[in-house]
């Protein structure tokens, strides 16, 4: 004898779904989210700038920063001189085209370094250097020089961690 | 008689309050994750820390010393458009890693295929590293058109030696060659 189906049953849609577990957990994501976009000032790179890739390194701080773009030199959000084919103009160096110091970049370090001492308890001299890798090391050197006359000596390079 | 859902309510003393609309909510933190989430970069940064050179003061040169007997070593990598010179006090080191007044050559001169062979800068430095174990500082340096991602990859390569451990982790930056 042929056995009846059973009828399938019928969804009472008067039951409530139960979303406030779901609600909780998305909560959790969004903050954990947020939390870490705000603990990493580097989890925005800047926009145009291939960083270069090392094995070695350590968490990123949080300090002055100088990006150096194929157009730029951007202190903390703010463009300083302008770049073209590698150089930094004549004009905006004090000793001349083979001079080292970069007349508006000191102005902004002496400037953030001011807002640093004010802002924290102690001014450690740190500052984050975002460049391309293909930013020719004579520019960078320049920018060291100019770093160093504004009281910046520890150096950090942003790098893409391959391990 | 079956009870509707309006008489369930008043069974249950609710009635009146109506039911909180969570779904739009759901909705508006799911579509704010993702945004987050696509707008962040999740490429693992770091930071590679240098110190800047010091001008030349009997502190200094005393700090940078070893604590050994042995002669300072002011071990320095220049890196050109042919590969890397090792130099030690003043004299450039040939291939074979033996002091030469007449430098014929790059101590680890660039591939054929033109890129820089790091893996053989990192292998010359531990033979360094052996003779001298205690010394810990590197003098980088560069031709002025070398690109910043090259000077990373070298201080990479002095640094740390693979399962050689820790080579030399003071890096000092030194202004260009050119």
């Amino acid at each position: 004898m042929r056995q009846r189906r059973r009828p399938r049953p019928q969804l009472d849609s008067s039951v409530p779904l139960a979303l406030t577990s779901l609600l909780d957990i998305t909560a959790i994501v969004l903050i954990c989210v947020l939390r870490f976009l705000v603990s990493t000032p580097l989890a925005l790179p800047v926009a145009g700038v291939a960083l270069p890739v090392a094995t070695t390194g350590q968490p990123v701080t949080d300090a002055t920063t100088i990006a150096i773009t194929a157009d730029h030199l951007i202190v903390n959000d703010r463009a300083v001189a302008r770049i073209e084919r590698g150089q930094v103009a004549t004009s905006a160096k004090r000793d001349g085209a083979d001079g080292y110091f970069i007349t508006p970049l000191h102005a902004a370090l002496v400037e953030a370094a001011a807002a640093s001492r004010r802002l924290k308890h102690g001014f450690d001299g740190a500052v984050l250097i975002v460049a391309d890798r293909n930013v020719p090391f004579r520019l960078l050197s320049e920018v060291l020089y100019t770093a160093g006359q504004a009281e910046f000596g520890r150096f950090e390079f942003a790098v893409v961690n391959t391990r | 008689m079956v009870r509707g859902s309006s008489q369930r309510q008043l069974a249950s003393g609710t009635e009146g309050v109506p039911a909180l609309a969570l779904t739009p909510i759901i909705n508006l933190v799911l579509l704010l994750t993702a945004a987050l989430l696509v707008a962040g970069s999740w490429v693992a940064t770091s930071a590679v820390v240098v110190v800047a050179p010091r001008i030349n003061s009997e502190a200094s040169v005393a700090a940078s010393a070893p604590a050994s007997d042995q002669a300072p070593l002011h071990l320095t990598i220049v890196i050109t458009d042919q590969g890397f010179y090792l130099a030690t006090s003043g004299r450039v080191l040939s291939a074979n890693l033996t002091d030469t007044a007449v430098v014929h050559g790059p101590t680890v001169p660039r591939r054929a295929d033109g890129s820089y062979d790091f893996v053989e800068l990192t292998a010359k430095l531990a033979v360094v590293k052996d003779a001298f174990p205690e010394e810990s500082r590197v003098v980088i340096s560069a031709e002025p058109e070398i690109g910043f991602g090259v000077v990373v990859q070298t201080m990479d390569a002095a640094r740390h030696g693979g399962d050689r451990g820790e080579l030399f982790a003071d890096v000092v930056l030194s202004a260009d060659v050119g």
